[in-house]
């Protein structure tokens, strides 16, 4: 099985990177809208804010040598799931919300560095199920 | 993140120091040809390669650049032992050349994409630790705040400055690239390499330079 490109590659780290960008505005705007830093939400989004941006930079230096049978097919799901959870987040009001589908694209990062396609493809569903919920 | 965490990022590291150490001593030793000075062989290029060969395998440039890094090496490693002088400097140039250019443009490769996206992540994660205080502040904590915002200023030109470097970085390695490129086909013209190396010396001594330079910014 080919091991995914280094543009592949790149691209799934830019995705989880932007995603951890959405996360930490979102973060933010919570923090001037009054809550106050030690809310537990506002301190479990930093915790997934940089567990994101540590996959990002897992996924840059490709210490993962992710190997797949079908790579092209896997990267479009995740830029599609990861696109759809940035767009999610940037609409959503809720703190719990926006935690479950970080966690939800934590777990796909997981999945993604077991090189598994059916774990990718639930952790892709994870990342769906997250958002519309 | 843990200690346990960076293992990765300096494998990373010592492998592409030991690379561009190599392509250093190349330069090097063209230099000290062309000016019929007598050529050390440092045996620390033979640990290097040594060590560069144990090293897990990390991203496909990294490898690449390894690959180059040992061609090279090796070439070094002959012209030193056979006390090669100007007339095998030409071959030595044509051998290597292949090499020299998949070995710049994967260290370049390696700092304008994977190491400016992991500088850009650091500068997130630096938002992520100034940013939260400084928008909870309150008014009696004027003070304070000020003083923070300086560290954060510091800080992200700190980053800046890492970002500048890494594009200098990318441009000098174009340019051995090109440099050695245009050593080529100087060398199928069948010209000097005498005469050669007094148009290209100072900018093999100004690259070397920008490299020295550099490898202490990206630090």
């Amino acid at each position: 099985m080919p091991k995914l490109s280094e543009d592949q590659l790149t691209s799934i780290a830019q995705q989880f990177h932007d995603l951890s960008v959405s996360i930490s505005q979102f973060r933010l705007d919570r923090i001037h809208d009054g809550a106050p830093l030690s809310d537990p939400g506002i301190v479990q989004l930093l915790g997934l804010q940089w567990s994101l941006l540590n996959t990002s930079s897992s996924f840059y230096i490709q210490a993962a040598q992710v190997t797949l049978a079908d790579g092209d097919s896997a990267v479009s799901q995740i830029t599609a799931a990861t696109n759809d959870a940035n767009a999610a987040i940037e609409k959503l009001k809720v703190i719990d919300k926006v935690i479950s589908i970080g966690s939800a694209a934590g777990a796909l990062a997981a999945a993604i560095m077991t090189g598994d396609m059916d774990q990718i493809a639930a952790g892709v569903k994870g990342v769906y199920t997250a958002v519309k919920r | 993140m843990q200690p346990e965490d960076c293992k990765p990022y300096q494998d990373v590291a010592d492998r592409l120091t030991k690379d561009q150490n190599v392509l250093i001593a190349y330069f090097d030793a063209l230099g000290a040809l062309a000016s019929n000075t007598p050529l050390s062989y440092s045996k620390t290029i033979d640990t290097s390669v040594a060590t560069i060969a144990k090293l897990p395998d990390l991203s496909k440039n990294t490898i690449v650049a390894s690959t180059a890094a040992q061609k090279i090496a090796g070439v070094l490693a002959d012209v030193a032992t056979r006390s090669y002088r100007e007339r095998k400097v030409n071959s030595i140039i044509e051998k290597t050349d292949e090499a020299v250019q998949q070995l710049t443009t994967a260290l370049k490769n390696v700092v304008t994409t994977d190491y400016m996206g992991i500088v850009s992540n650091e500068a997130d994660s630096v938002d992520a630790y100034y940013k939260s205080p400084m928008a909870a502040a309150r008014g009696s904590e004027r003070l304070a705040l000020i003083t923070v915002q300086r560290q954060y200023h510091g800080d992200t030109a700190g980053l800046e400055t890492r970002r500048a470097v890494a594009v200098a970085y990318g441009q000098v390695m174009d340019g051995l690239a090109s440099l050695h490129g245009k050593l080529k086909k100087e060398v199928e013209k069948k010209a000097s390499f005498r005469q050669i190396a007094q148009e290209i010396g100072p900018d093999i001594s100004d690259l070397k330079d920008a490299i020295s330079q550099l490898q202490a910014g990206l630090k």
